[in-house]
C-alpha cells in the first residue's frame, strides 16, 4: 500500500453557490486512524467527499491510492475506499443482513447469486459489530446504536482497505461512540485497515486517532501525529476557544478541558 | 451457515409467487372463457393445448386472446415501470402517472392522431408509428420532470420530484384535453380512449409490440436488478459502494419510459398499476431482487387483466373501460396493504 | 411590500379581475353596457350579464376562496407541501357522494347537494387521515399522500362506473362533474357564502395554534397546543370548504395545491415571516383572483368554444408553480 492514502493539491471545491475551500492541500496517511476536526462548516465533510469521489473539484488534483482519483472505475474504487456518509438512508422494511450485503456489490460477479465469499464477508462484518442476532430485523426496528453499526457492518462487509466515516458517533451516547471509535482501532491494529473520521470530539480524537488533521476555515490549520496536532496554541487558534490540557493518567493521551471561548472575552 | 439466511426466506417468497403466478393463470382462463357466450375452463384449456373443436379454437386464438394478452403485458410493463421509478427516485409515490409519464405518452398519441389523421378518420401514415408517438412524448415528459428536479434550487427533495411530476401531468393532461376540443369531434372518442386506458379493441399486432418491448426490457432488468437493488441506498452511500449512479438512473429511467411509452400506446392511460403493484409485491414478498420484480410484473397483469374482466361482467351489454376499474380493485387492495403493515412492523 | 399592502393589492386585483369578469366573453361589452344591466336594463345583453356572468364570477370566487383555504389548512396541519383537497381524495369524495345521492337517492334540491358533498368531503378526509395514521409510523408525509392518491383514484372510479351505468345520471352530471363556474345558479353562494363565511373566521381563530403546529408535535404539545383537537377541528374545517366548493363548481383541480403555494412565494418584504393567519387570508385571496383568471382565460381562449377551467387551469397554473417553485429563494416547502 503505498504510504498515503489520498493526495489533494491545490483542490477547489464547494456545491452550487458557495465555496468551501480555495486552493486546499492536504495529504492523509495510510494505514492509521486519522480523525478530520475542527468547528462546523470547516470543510471537514467536503474534504471527505472529495476524497471519496462524491463531488467533483472545480480545480486541483486529487490522488487515492496511489492513482489519480479520476482514473479509477466506479467499483475498482468503491474495492479500495468504502465511506460511510453522514446521515445514510435505506427502506424502513430493509433487514440487516441483506443491507450488509448491499455492501458487497463491488465484489460480486454479474447474473450471479450472492457467492460464499460474500456471504462469509455479510457474516464476519455482523459479527465485527455485534450485529449477528440482528440480521433479520428490519432497520426501522433497530435502535440508535444498532442501526449506525449495522450501516458500519455494511461498510466493513465493503472490504476496503481504506474507510472514510462522516461523524460516525453523531447521535450515539458515550457507550456506543466507545464501541464504535474502539472497533475501529481493532480494525486498524489487526487488518491493517486505514480509516478517516470526521470527529467533534477532541476528546475522543485525541484518544483514538494517530494523526490529526484540523480544519478552520476551508484551510488545513494543522496536520500531523495526534502528540503534535493537540496543543492549547492550535486548538485555540483552530476553535477560538481558551483550553488546558493534560495527560491522561492512565491512557497517555491528552485531555481537552474548554475554559472560555475567547470570542466571549471580546477583543 | 452463511446461507440459512437466505434459505430461511426463500420458501416463503416462492410461495408467494406461486400463488401470484396461479392467480394471473386462473384470471386468464377466466377472461378467456368470457365473452358473447361463455367457454367453461375445461374448453379453453383445450383450445389452449389445441385439442379443441375448430371453432373453439378460433375463438380462443383470434377472437379472445389478444385482449387477454394485452391487458396482461399493458399491465405487466406498466408495473415494472413503476417499481423502476420508485426505485430511481427513491419515492414510493413515483409511479408513470405521478410523474407525467403516462399523460406524457397519452399526448404524444394524440398529437399523433390530431397530425396525421384525414377528415375520414383515418391515419396518413402507418399505425406503427404510434408507439414512437407514445414514446417521444413520454420521453419529453421524463426528461422535462427530471431536468428540473434536479436543477431544483432547493435541491432534490424527495417530494420536489412528485410536485415536478403532477404539476406536468396534469400540464400534460390540460393539453390532451384542449386538442380534444380544438380537433374534430371524430377525434375526440379515440382520444377519450387513451385517457381511460382500454384493452377492448386488442388486435394481436398489439399484444405483439408490447411483447417485444418487453422482450428487450425484462432481460436487461433481469441482468441489472442488482444495480436497481442498490439504488435502495441513499445516493452517497450508493456512489460508495460503487454504484455508477447517474448513468445507472438515466438508464432505468429510459427504460421505465419505453415500458410505459409502449402500453400506453396500445392500451391507453391505465392509471394505478404502476403505483400500487410494486407495493403489493414489496408488501407481500419483501422489497429483494428479481422475486420482487416478477411478483411486481404479475401483480400488474392481474390488476389489467382482473379490471378488465370486471369492466366486462359489471354492466352487461356494456363494457366499461377497463382503465376506469384497475382503481377500484387496486385501491382497497392497496390501502389494505398500507394499513397491514403497520401490523408487521409493530 | 408589506403584507398589508400586499393584502391590499391582491384585493384590488380581485376587484378589477371581477369586474373585468362582467365584461369579458363571446361578446365584450362596454361599461355602459355592464352598468345598465345591473341597474336593471333589459335587453339580451342585460340578461347574460345578470344571469349568466354575474352568477359565474362570484361563484368562481368563493369556490377557488374555499379551495385555496381548504388546501392551506391541509397542508398546515399534515405539515405536508403537497396535502389538498384534490390529492388527498376530498374533491372526489364529494363528487362521489353527490354522484351517488343523484343516481341512488334522488338528490336533487341544492341543500340536498350540498349536504351530500360535505358528508362525502367529511367522510374522505377522517377516511384518508385515519388509515393513514394507522398505516404510518408517525404519520409520514408519503403515507398521507400514498393514501389520498389511492382513495381519489378509488373514489374516481366509482363515480365513473356509476356514470356508465347509469346513463340518465350521467347527463345530469357530467356538466358538474367536469368542474367549471359557467352556467352556475346564483343561489349557489348560499352554500359557498355561509362555508367562507364561517370558514375564515375560524381559520384565523386556529392560526397560532397552526403556527406552532410549525415544528413537530411535541414542541407544539409543549406550547400548550391541543395538537389532536386542533388536527381534527382543522381538517374538519378543510373538508367543509371543499365540500363546498364542490358542490358550487365540482371537482376544480389545482387551485387548492397552487394557491397556499403561491400566497408563500408572494413578493413580501425580505426578513418578513409570514404567521399562518396572514398566509391564510393570503392564499383565499390568491384563490379567488386564480378562479377568476382561469375563468376569464377559459372563456377567451379558444372562443367561440369555451375551455375547460381545469385544462386552464393547468395550462396556466403549472408553469407558474414550477416557476415559483424553483425560484426557491426564502422559500419554506
Amino acid at each position: 500500500m503505498p504510504e498515503a492514502l489520498a493526495r489533494l493539491s491545490d483542490v477547489t471545491a464547494g456545491y452550487e453557490g458557495h465555496l468551501v475551500f480555495d486552493g486546499l492541500d492536504l495529504t492523509i496517511p495510510a494505514g492509521q486512524v486519522v480523525a478530520l476536526c475542527g468547528p462546523n462548516g470547516s470543510g471537514k465533510s467536503t474534504a471527505l467527499r472529495v476524497m471519496r469521489r462524491l463531488i467533483t473539484p472545480q480545480s486541483g488534483a486529487v490522488e487515492a491510492v496511489g492513482k489519480p482519483l479520476g482514473d479509477w472505475g466506479a467499483k475498482d474504487l468503491a474495492r479500495q475506499i468504502a465511506m460511510l456518509s453522514q446521515s445514510p438512508d435505506a427502506p424502513d422494511e430493509l433487514r440487516v443482513r441483506d443491507l450488509v450485503m448491499l455492501g458487497r456489490f463491488p465484489h460480486r460477479r454479474a447474473f450471479r447469486g450472492p457467492a460464499q465469499q460474500d456471504h462469509d464477508a455479510v457474516e464476519q462484518a455482523l459479527r465485527r459489530t455485534e450485529m449477528s442476532d440482528l440480521g433479520e430485523r428490519p432497520i426501522a426496528a433497530l435502535s440508535g446504536g444498532q442501526l449506525q453499526r449495522a450501516w458500519i457492518a455494511m461498510v466493513l462487509a465493503q472490504e476496503a482497505p481504506a474507510i472514510l466515516l462522516d461523524e460516525p458517533t453523531n447521535h450515539l451516547d458515550l457507550a456506543h461512540s466507545l464501541e464504535i471509535l474502539e472497533l475501529l482501532r481493532s480494525l486498524n491494529r489487526e487488518e491493517g485497515r486505514s480509516f478517516v473520521v470526521v470527529l467533534h470530539d477532541l476528546n475522543m480524537a485525541a484518544r483514538y486517532a494517530d494523526h490529526i488533521v484540523m480544519f478552520r476555515a476551508g484551510r488545513v490549520a494543522a496536520s500531523g501525529a495526534t502528540g503534535e496536532v493537540m496543543t492549547e496554541e492550535i486548538i485555540a487558534r483552530v476553535f477560538g476557544i481558551d483550553c488546558s490540557l493534560f495527560d491522561h493518567p492512565l491512557l497517555g493521551c491528552p485531555i481537552v478541558v474548554p475554559l472560555a471561548s475567547s470570542n466571549a472575552r471580546g477583543p | 451457515m452463511s446461507t440459512w439466511s437466505q434459505s430461511s426466506r426463500r420458501p416463503r417468497a416462492d410461495a408467494a409467487l406461486l400463488v401470484f403466478g396461479l392467480g394471473v393463470v386462473a384470471l386468464t382462463i377466466l377472461g378467456i372463457g368470457l365473452g358473447a357466450s361463455f367457454m367453461p375452463p375445461d374448453r379453453v384449456l383445450q383450445a389452449l393445448l389445441g385439442e379443441a373443436p375448430r371453432t373453439d379454437e378460433i375463438i380462443v386464438w383470434t377472437l379472445r386472446m389478444p385482449r387477454v394478452a394485452l391487458a396482461l403485458l399493458a399491465g405487466a410493463a406498466l408495473a415494472l415501470a413503476g417499481a423502476i421509478l420508485q426505485r430511481v427516485t427513491r419515492n414510493p409515490l413515483a409511479a408513470p402517472s405521478v410523474l407525467g409519464i403516462t399523460d406524457g405518452a397519452a399526448l404524444g398519441v394524440v398529437v399523433f392522431l390530431w397530425l396525421f389523421s384525414n377528415e375520414s378518420n383515418t391515419l396518413r401514415v402507418s399505425i406503427h408509428w404510434q408507439p414512437v408517438a407514445a414514446i417521444l412524448g413520454a420521453t419529453v415528459f421524463a426528461v422535462l420532470v427530471a431536468a428540473l428536479t434536479i436543477a431544483d434550487p432547493r435541491g432534490r427533495g424527495p417530494l420536489s420530484v412528485i410536485l415536478y411530476g403532477i404539476a406536468l401531468a396534469a400540464l400534460a393532461k390540460a393539453a390532451v384535453t384542449m386538442l380534444m376540443i380544438l380537433g374534430p369531434v371524430y377525434r375526440a372518442g379515440q382520444a377519450m380512449t387513451w385517457m381511460t386506458g382500454t384493452v377492448g379493441a386488442a388486435h394481436w399486432s398489439d399484444a405483439a409490440t408490447l411483447a417485444m418491448a418487453l422482450a428487450v426490457a425484462v432481460p436487461v432488468l433481469w441482468v441489472a436488478s442488482r444495480a436497481l437493488g442498490q439504488m435502495r441506498l441513499d445516493d452517497d452511500s450508493a456512489v460508495a459502494t460503487g454504484l455508477s449512479l447517474v448513468a445507472a438512473q438515466a438508464a432505468f429511467l429510459a427504460l421505465a419510459v419505453v415500458l410505459t411509452a409502449v402500453a400506453v400506446a396500445h392500451a391507453g392511460a391505465i392509471g394505478f398499476v404502476g403505483l400500487t403493484a410494486p407495493h403489493a409485491a414489496r408488501l407481500i414478498i419483501g422489497d429483494g431482487g428479481r422475486a420482487f420484480l416478477c411478483a411486481t410484473a404479475l401483480a400488474g397483469a392481474g390488476l389489467v387483466l382482473g379490471a378488465d374482466i370486471i369492466a366486462r361482467v359489471i354492466a352487461p351489454p356494456l363494457e366499461l373501460p377497463a382503465g376506469a376499474l384497475t382503481a377500484l380493485i387496486g385501491a382497497p387492495l392497496f390501502l389494505y396493504l398500507l394499513v397491514r403493515r403497520s401490523a408487521i412492523h409493530a | 411590500m408589506t403584507v398589508t399592502r400586499t393584502v391590499l393589492c391582491l384585493v384590488l386585483a380581485l376587484g378589477l379581475l371581477m369586474l373585468a369578469s362582467l365584461h369579458l366573453g363571446l361578446r365584450v361589452y362596454s361599461p355602459a353596457t355592464v352598468w345598465a344591466a345591473l341597474g336593471g336594463a333589459e335587453g339580451t345583453d342585460a340578461l347574460i350579464v345578470t344571469t349568466l356572468r354575474v352568477p359565474r364570477t362570484l361563484v368562481a370566487a368563493a369556490a377557488g376562496a374555499a379551495l385555496a383555504l381548504s388546501g392551506f389548512l391541509m397542508q398546515a396541519v399534515s405539515r405536508n407541501p403537497l396535502a389538498e383537497p384534490g390529492l388527498l381524495g376530498v374533491n372526489a369524495g364529494a363528487a362521489f357522494a353527490v354522484s351517488l345521492g343523484v343516481v341512488s337517492f334522488g338528490v336533487s334540491g341544492l341543500g340536498e347537494i350540498a349536504g351530500a358533498a360535505l358528508i362525502g368531503a367529511l367522510a374522505t378526509t377522517f377516511f384518508v387521515f385515519t388509515l393513514a395514521a394507522f398505516a404510518g409510523p408517525g404519520g409520514q408525509a408519503h403515507t398521507v399522500l400514498l393514501a389520498g392518491v389511492t382513495t381519489a383514484a378509488m373514489l374516481a372510479a366509482f363515480t365513473q362506473v356509476l356514470l356508465l351505468i347509469d346513463e340518465t345520471a350521467l347527463e345530469t352530471l357530467l356538466f358538474w362533474l367536469s368542474g367549471g363556474f359557467a352556467d352556475r345558479g346564483l343561489d349557489l353562494l348560499l352554500i359557498g357564502m355561509p362555508v367562507l363565511m364561517v370558514g375564515l373566521p375560524v381559520a384565523l381563530a386556529l392560526a397560532p395554534a397552526l403556527d406552532a403546529l410549525r415544528a413537530d408535535d411535541t414542541s407544539a404539545a409543549a406550547l400548550g397546543v391541543a395538537v389532536i383537537r386542533v388536527r381534527v377541528l382543522a381538517l374538519s374545517l378543510a373538508a367543509v370548504l371543499a365540500g363546498g366548493a364542490v358542490a358550487m363548481a365540482g371537482p376544480v383541480v389545482f387551485l387548492g395545491l397552487v394557491a397556499p403555494h403561491l400566497a408563500r412565494r408572494l413578493p413580501i418584504k425580505s426578513g418578513q415571516t409570514l404567521g399562518s393567519a396572514q398566509l391564510a387570508l393570503l392564499a383565499t385571496l390568491v384563490g379567488a383572483t386564480l378562479a377568476i383568471t382561469a375563468d376569464i382565460v377559459a372563456r377567451l381562449i379558444i372562443a367561440p368554444q369555451e375551455a375547460p377551467i381545469s385544462a386552464v387551469l393547468a395550462l396556466v397554473g403549472v408553469p407558474v408553480l414550477i416557476g415559483l417553485l424553483r425560484r426557491g429563494a426564502g422559500a419554506r416547502a
